[in-house]
């Protein structure tokens, strides 16, 4: 009998919220949910947090790009007291940069033990201040081993993941490759998946299976975001869809320094990126001190074709 | 017997007079004549009436009457709120409904009746969008540049469906108010008249004062005949916004 590692928890904690954390999978979410009748949830679960960061330079303007931060974390909430058997660990960490202008993004996945400043591993600053929920004291940090400069920061813990994906029906994820792992569970064939929130889970779990470990995870919470992505795309689209879509995840979502005609234009940014124009990349990253990972030679020419538009053009 | 001077003397002496006498009368007649067709050419090119003028505020009667027409009328209206229920009332519907009526008239209507550019759009676009549409979208949204229509004029509207949005607190925030038009218009140019298909919707919000204009848009138009190549314009403005 094949017993499970010790980390379960960490293990589950990791498979979190990226899938469903980008604000494209909020709007997936809420397009299946209403295609399927349900326009309303059964109760006012909160998905997820968007907090807008004070002191944010960027100004809204069609031209100018941003950089998005999502995290997932295992806490049952973003108040501690609420969830003492979780710290909320950022174990996943992903950049996105959109380019309005281009209809383009990239989805920058960051693994989650890269060292940040000071040295301590990059998902641990956002249990260590209080400010939005520690979300400022982790996109400094990002920032400051990216280079770039984060305005909006999406937080979704693991309690609602399951729910949020079985409530859209599930989600159609095309894999490069089968992927099997006894310990989160993951069977899936190469191609076309369709998969409830279950095997939305396990898919973002899985690590032992894959050759990189957590760099090739988190590729693939990236990867579940684009299909999300589709998914919503390949719906009727009308300013009315759009309107109702945002209703419904404003209903899900704790909003920080923003507010729903944000959430709305968020939302119509989302809507108007063909997943075509969007790369999804891992942070290139090799053997630092003890477990941290560091920064490769090759992050930096990266980082700056991504922190001049928001997208990459030559990776 | 002494014979008077001017009497003629022999018959053929009294014919050439004759002759000479019927020989002055035409000459007066033919130059009646021609005086009084000087003075009736004159006259009519004065009144304008024989001239080859392009000014059409002559009155003629000949002439038929250009019409502009207008087709614009309210779709269907719904909401959905991220808080309380919202609605969207006819203060609301009534305000969207003159906005495009507004937007219609000087971004389309006149420019193409005039060949003139478009007048002062700031009471229909905030100025965010404003400083767009006066720049790089102004051929999306504006049709400056095309023939002047100079027969009828008709511009039909789609009903227009406006959906409202509210916030987590109850309170209406925007309203999206689809847009499709079907622009014809006959100009000088030979072939089909002039006809510009617009499409797309826009978004609008109170602005500081409680004034609902255009914040975003998102607009597809296209134009041909009326002796302009097909063309077609795409223009989007959507930022991320800044405001809540």
């Amino acid at each position: 009998m094949t017993r499970r590692p010790p980390r379960r928890r960490a293990l589950v904690a990791l498979v979190i919220a990226p899938l469903v954390c980008g604000l494209a999978l909020a709007a997936t979410v809420t397009a299946a949910w209403l295609a399927v009748g349900s326009p309303r949830p059964a109760d006012a679960a909160v998905w997820m947090q968007v907090s807008k960061l004070a002191g944010a330079t960027y100004t809204g303007a069609p031209e100018q790009p941003f950089f998005a931060l999502v995290v997932g974390t295992g806490a049952r909430s973003d108040d501690p007291a609420e969830s003492v058997d979780d710290p909320g660990l950022a174990d996943a960490i992903h950049v996105i940069g959109v380019n309005p202008a281009l209809g383009a993004a990239t989805i920058l996945d960051i693994p989650r033990d890269t060292e940040g400043p000071g040295g301590a591993k990059l998902n641990s600053y956002i249990v260590n201040s209080t400010e939005n929920f520690g979300l400022r004291a982790e996109a400094d940090a990002v920032s400051e081993v990216t280079g770039l400069p984060i305005t909006y920061v999406v937080r979704a813990n693991f309690p609602n993941f399951v729910q949020m994906v079985d409530e859209i029906g599930g989600i159609d994820v095309n894999l490069p490759t089968e992927l099997v792992d006894e310990f989160s569970g993951a069977n899936f064939p190469a191609g076309p998946n369709h998969l409830n929130g279950d095997q939305a889970l396990a898919l973002a779990r899985t690590r032992y299976a894959l050759p990189r470990g957590d760099i090739d995870r988190t590729l693939n919470q990236g990867l579940i975001m684009l299909s999300a992505l589709q998914t919503v795309r390949a719906r009727p689209q009308s300013p009315g869809e759009t309107v109702r879509l945002v209703a419904t995840a404003g209903r899900h979502v704790k909003l920080d320094g923003l507010g729903v005609r944000d959430l709305f234009a968020l939302g119509q940014l989302a809507l108007a990126v063909d997943p075509v124009n969007v790369k999804n990349v891992v942070l290139p990253v090799g053997s630092g001190g003890g477990s941290n990972l560091v920064k490769t030679a090759d992050a930096a020419s990266l980082l700056a074709d991504m922190a001049d538009d928001g997208v990459l053009q030559s990776h | 017997m002494e014979q008077e001077p001017n009497e003629p003397s022999s018959r053929a002496e009294r014919r050439a007079q004759a002759q000479q006498r019927s020989r002055a009368g035409l000459a007066i007649g033919v130059a009646v004549v021609v005086i009084i067709a000087a003075v009736v050419v004159g006259v009519l090119v004065f009144a304008g009436g024989g001239g080859d003028s392009d000014d059409d505020d002559g009155g003629d009667a000949s002439r038929p009457v250009a019409n502009t027409n207008v087709t614009l009328e309210l779709g269907e209206v719904t909401a959905d709120s991220a808080g309380p229920p919202v609605t969207v009332g006819p203060e609301v519907t009534d305000g969207v409904i003159d906005l495009v009526g507004r937007y219609l008239e000087v971004a389309t209507v006149e420019p193409l009746r005039k060949a003139a550019p478009a007048g002062d759009l700031s009471g229909v676009f905030d100025a965010a969008a404003l400083a767009r549409v006066n720049g790089p979208d102004r051929a999306a949204l504006v049709d400056e540049g095309a023939p002047e229509v100079t027969g009828d004029l008709d511009v039909v509207a789609k009903p227009v469906a406006v959906t409202g949005l509210g916030d987590q607190s109850g309170n209406l925030v925007l309203v999206t108010a689809t847009l499709d038009l079907d622009v014809t218009g006959a100009t000088a140019a030979k072939g089909p008249p002039l006809h510009i298909l617009r499409s797309g919707y826009f978004v609008l919000t109170p602005d500081p004062a409680g004034v609902w204009k255009v914040s975003a848009y998102g607009i597809t138009v296209g134009r041909e005949g009326g002796g302009i190549d097909a063309t077609t314009t795409t223009a989007a403005t959507t930022g991320a916004g800044g405001g809540q």
